[in-house]
């Protein structure tokens, strides 16, 4: 190989080299670019989703709730030493992104129309070149919130006497009900041996902030054996069964 | 420097340019990553908790006759992990014509991950329920059951002793 040979093909060696550099660089770039910009939503719809679902976990305890400009206001059940209280609490999701540094994305909370129980959270943002990024978390509400009797339930009813027992769950009228209607006193049966006669059950301990009632008054003129305690709505629009509650 | 030498000077410069190209665009890649496995986690631990709180309510309504404590069953393999329940009766109320109406249970179901979730530790997913018993309306006819599921927790299996293990 002369001298001149070795000159040519160093030559046509670096002009391919730098062609195909300058190529792989341009076509490289073009995908980092791509992929920061991905980066940059991509990561932005994930820690959206990861605060939802994260801030979501203490909405499974809700007795009830009601969504209002993607805003969701629920009533925690919180347990303490006298059974269940109610701690009213807010998700507002577009704040709670704000504080955590990621503004460009969009939330839309609605309820399921299927489902009473869950929220459907949407998530969505667009990028620079109109490519549109979506996420939806979906939260369950997974308590009863149903009026039922206490597992302390105890009552006398050897002579006739008036029991008050305070419900697991608050209620808001005995059923049925209609929207418009509220039922607090009713009619119910005790039996003693083989007679049964009628008494008086009440929803008493009203709280105005929620009405509801938190407490059953039964309220009979006779002893008895055994007691019907009526069916009640709560609060999430559960109803309790009616009940035959041998008593002593 | 002979010609072989310039050659490979030449080529062993492209591939550093390429490297060093490669190294930001791997860390965005390595990032998107961990910033799905988080989202996929938490979506995975929500769904176990759903899931464990509807086999309680079919255990609870499947449950024998009698209040009982401390009962066992085996896991139920999910897609992201078992779940491994026990429920344990702790009151009940007495029916007017014998039985119970109301049974009052804890439950306990323990969530582990599957291996390629390694990373995630298990989970106890603690709570109560209230069983309601109706009253049978014609002999020999299973009485249907409802029951209410009145609070959900999640605990570290550590701090629950009576979580299954």
């Amino acid at each position: 190989m002369t001298l001149l040979e070795v000159i040519i093909s160093m030559l046509l060696l670096s002009i391919l080299m730098i062609s195909v550099a300058f190529s792989g660089t341009s076509v490289l770039l073009a995908v980092k670019n791509r992929v920061d910009a991905s980066s940059t939503y991509v990561l932005a719809m994930n820690k959206a989703q990861a605060l939802v679902a994260s801030k979501g976990e203490s909405f499974a305890n809700s007795a009830t709730f009601n969504v209002t400009n993607n805003v969701i206001n629920y009533l925690e059940a919180v347990t303490g030493s006298d059974g269940f209280t109610l701690k009213p609490a807010t998700i507002d999701f577009k704040k709670e992104l704000n504080d955590a540094g990621v503004s460009n994305v969009t939330v839309a909370v609605t309820t399921s129309a299927t489902d009473p129980n869950i929220v459907v959270v949407s998530l969505s943002t667009v990028d620079k070149t109109g490519r549109r990024y979506e996420n939806t978390t979906i939260l369950r509400k997974l308590i009863n919130a149903a009026p039922l009797l206490p597992s302390n339930f105890r009552c006398s009813f050897g002579t006739a006497t008036t029991c008050s027992v305070p419900l697991l769950f608050p209620a808001v009228s005995f059923f049925p009900t209609t929207e418009t209607t509220t039922v607090i006193t009713t009619t119910c049966i005790v039996v003693s041996l083989t007679t049964s006669s009628t008494a008086t059950c009440s929803l008493i301990d009203y709280d105005e902030s929620l009405t509801i009632y938190k407490t059953l008054e039964i309220e009979t003129s006779t002893s008895a054996s055994s007691v019907q305690i009526p069916k009640m709505k709560g609060l999430d629009s559960t109803v309790s069964n009616e009940l035959w509650v041998e008593v002593k | 420097m002979n010609t072989k030498g310039l050659a490979l000077v030449t080529v062993m410069g492209f591939i550093l340019i390429l490297s060093l190209l490669m190294v930001p665009l791997a860390l965005g890649i390595t990032q998107l990553t961990s910033s799905t496995n988080v989202v996929a986690s938490k979506i995975g631990m929500a769904e176990a908790r759903n899931s464990a709180v509807e086999l309680v309510r079919y255990y609870i309504a499947k449950s024998a006759t009698a209040c009982q404590e401390d009962i066992a069953f085996p896991s139920e393999d999910l897609a992201q992990g078992s779940l491994k329940p026990a429920i344990s009766c702790k009151y009940s109320i007495t029916a007017w014509q014998n039985g119970d109406v109301y049974r009052y249970w804890d439950f306990y179901v323990t969530y582990t991950p599957t291996p390629t979730n390694a990373a995630e530790e298990s989970i106890c997913f603690t709570g109560s329920a209230v069983e309601y018993i109706s009253p049978p309306t014609v002999e020999f006819i299973p009485t249907p059951t409802v029951v209410y599921i009145t609070h959900v927790e999640d605990k570290h299996v550590e701090d629950e002793p009576h979580c299954p293990r």
